[in-house]
């Protein structure tokens, strides 16, 4: 397969331009996504290349956009909505839980929502309380919406795809810290990758770890680390949260008998713990050999100043301490 | 206060209810003692459960063969037919095993009525009988004779002292008086190598090795063993030490391989840690001679002129004299008596 080195913000605009060339009821709308270029440069040129009717700009008002693009998907567009800080979509919340998600379901199926909502997460950038925030579990506990949470530039381009061509709504997580983060990401129009495929990203035999997005390339420079401890670890990426591909970490789980959990969001109420209830009800609740232990962030407000905003969430030298517990059976 | 409660993982529940195992009988090295499957996994390969094949057990009971004792090839160890029959016919020359037609299988009797009151008939243990048959043709087969010998053990107790903390240091073992006792009869036997020989099968021609492989008369709960360390010889004290810690504790554990209780070319029996004055021991054919040990104890003896006390140990030397002749031994007696009360040339 052709491969191109590209950043995630590379491999987000090739993603939507191709998809956008391919399909013409794909539309872009947002805050600053034409003109500007995005708020993240996530869709530089695009305005050009396809025009303000398919590049739009909108109106500072999230519940107008997010309810726009649900109408506009039930009539027929698949709209991709640059939600830009990820915090904001909770003034979108009726649009997308109350309508979007449920259109489908109400309508018996008569009527569809295919549009994707492309959401800045996560800290790293001194962007403070309310712009640092990684919500995936408000979405995941939503039947009806999907959520996607890719780690690396090429899962970032075909699973993006997918998701536009995905004829529900998906919430798809863009980490802001990342969008430099460079990767080998094939460039053959037709590659995606299926919503609910995992993937496992590093194989091991004495831990298994589950992570996503943001937390993924962490988790690998300690496993890699650990690695020469003498500790193999597994990585086990589910890539999409919702739906989950169980059976993956299952089996992993299984093999391993350990599990860590990583993600960046609050350790309440965050999705791992939907991940380590899921095991304890699987088969591999058997063959767990140690307690499972989440390592997520805390839980507080993100703090402005650097030093505090990096204590928040885990870090590589975090993330192996927790492993190494683990392992030791702590 | 103690918190009583049994933590063990699904994981290590799981195989234990497999197994049938008891959790409150297996300690747990995870965290507040609780149990992971690693756990239950040590447990069961240290508990002594032999695995053999049904096959390789009707084979090796045919033979009398105490199949516990044998090396198991298959998964986890488990004895298979193709290990019997190597350990048949690596032993059949040896006659350390009955022929099949000997074996009769002893009757299950619990107890028997005399006119004296009741007595109990127990089967005996293949290993029981191997020592039985090997003892009574040792006796039958070696004209043998036993020099006594009184040593005295001063500079020798002195020595172990010297030496006993740099050897902890270095090993984390003990050096004992039979390690010592041991490297004075290997330095001692390669001056006399007769003591060391033994005879040929067809008792035309004698043996010699170069080489000292040292058995030592391991008791057990039921019976007897006598492994070998190889080429004692070419051993430092230390490692004499490690060696015989090694096989002394394995053969306890039953984990000793028969192949390590074979070839040796003089053995050692220590009985002086139960107050045994003077013996002259069996001996383990195919040597030709066995070396008693008895207990050191404080005795009053003349030296120039004077009466003092002393630690003095008997020894005991029973030799097969078709090799040896009483000479030879009384030679092999005088050196290691010499050697023994003037340790300081073991290190010549």
């Amino acid at each position: 397969m052709q491969t191109k080195t590209m950043s995630f913000r590379d491999a987000i605009i090739l993603a939507m331009s191709e998809e956008m060339r391919q399909d013409e009821t794909v539309l872009l709308m947002g805050e600053d996504v034409g003109i500007f270029g995005g708020d993240f440069g996530t869709s530089v040129g695009m305005l050009e290349e396809f025009g303000p009717k398919r590049v739009r700009d909108c109106p500072i008002s999230e519940a107008a956009i997010a309810g726009a693009a649900a109408g506009a998907a039930m009539t027929g567009m698949r709209p991709i909505v640059d939600m830009t800080f990820m915090d904001f979509s909770v003034i979108a919340m009726d649009a997308i839980v109350n309508q979007a998600a449920k259109t489908r379901y109400m309508f018996g199926g008569k009527g569809q929502v295919p549009m994707t909502i492309r959401c800045a997460a996560g800290n790293g950038v001194g962007s403070a309380a309310q712009h640092s925030q990684s919500l995936e579990s408000w979405f995941t506990h939503i039947p009806g919406l999907k959520v996607v949470a890719p780690g690396t530039p090429a899962d970032m381009k075909g699973l993006l795809k997918s998701s536009i061509r995905d004829n529900n709504p998906v919430i798809i997580l863009e980490y802001k810290s990342e969008f430099n983060q460079k990767g080998e990401v094939p460039v053959d129009p037709d590659y995606t990758i299926a919503l609910g495929v995992g993937d496992i990203k590093k194989s091991g035999k004495d831990v298994t770890v589950v992570t996503y997005g943001k937390m993924l390339r962490r988790v690998l420079q300690a496993a890699a680390d650990l690695e020469e401890e003498g500790i193999s670890v597994e990585v086990v990426d589910p890539r999409t949260l919702v739906p989950l591909d169980k059976e993956l970490i299952i089996q992993s789980v299984k093999k391993t008998g350990k599990l860590v959990l990583v993600n960046d969001a609050h350790k309440t109420g965050g999705y791992i713990g939907e991940i380590a209830a899921l095991i304890a009800e699987s088969e591999a609740f058997d063959y767990l050999d140690a307690p499972i232990r989440r390592c997520a962030g805390e839980d507080v407000p993100m703090p402005y100043a650097q030093n505090l905003e990096n204590a928040m969430i885990p870090t590589v030298d975090s993330i192996k301490e927790a492993i190494r517990k683990t392992y030791n059976k702590e | 206060m103690a918190d009583e409660k049994l933590r063990a993982t699904p994981a290590a529940r799981k195989i234990a209810k497999d197994w049938g195992l008891s959790l409150s009988a297996i300690s747990g090295t995870g965290s507040k003692g609780r149990i992971h499957k690693d756990d239950v996994l040590n447990y069961k390969d240290n508990t002594p459960t032999i695995r053999i094949t049904p096959l390789a057990k009707r084979i090796a009971t045919e033979n009398n063969i105490a199949f516990k004792e044998l090396h198991g090839t298959g998964y986890r160890g488990k004895i298979m037919k193709k290990d019997v029959l190597d350990f048949l016919s690596e032993n059949k020359e040896n006659e350390k095993i009955l022929p099949s037609q000997e074996f009769t299988k002893a009757a299950e009797v619990a107890g028997l009525q005399t006119p004296y009151g009741q007595f109990e008939q127990i089967p005996m243990s293949p290993m029981r009988k191997v020592i039985a048959k090997r003892m009574v043709e040792s006796y039958l087969t070696a004209p043998t004779f036993t020099l006594n010998y009184e040593v005295d053990m001063t500079e020798l107790l002195a020595l172990r002292q010297k030496v006993l903390a740099p050897i902890m240091e270095a090993t984390g073992k003990k050096v004992t008086v039979t390690d010592l006792l041991s490297l004075a009869v290997i330095k001692t036997l390669i001056k006399h190598p007769y003591l060391n020989s033994s005879l040929s099968k067809d008792g035309e021609s004698l043996l010699i090795p170069s080489y000292v492989n040292l058995a030592i008369a391991v008791g057990l709960e039921n019976g007897l063993m006598t492994p070998v360390v190889y080429n004692a010889e070419k051993m430092s004290l230390t490692e004499l030490v490690l060696a015989f810690k090694d096989v002394i504790e394995r053969t306890q554990k039953g984990k000793l391989s028969p192949r390590e209780l074979q070839d040796s070319t003089f053995t050692i029996s220590n009985l002086g840690m139960f107050g045994v004055q003077s013996f002259g021991p069996i001996i383990n054919q195919p040597n030709s001679a066995i070396l008693g040990i008895s207990a050191t104890i404080e005795k009053p003896v003349a030296l120039n002129g004077e009466i003092v006390i002393r630690p003095i140990m008997s020894l005991g030397l029973t030799i097969d004299h078709r090799v040896v002749d009483g000479m030879a031994g009384a030679k092999f007696m005088k050196d290691l008596k010499t050697l023994i009360e003037n340790p300081i040339s073991m290190l010549l």
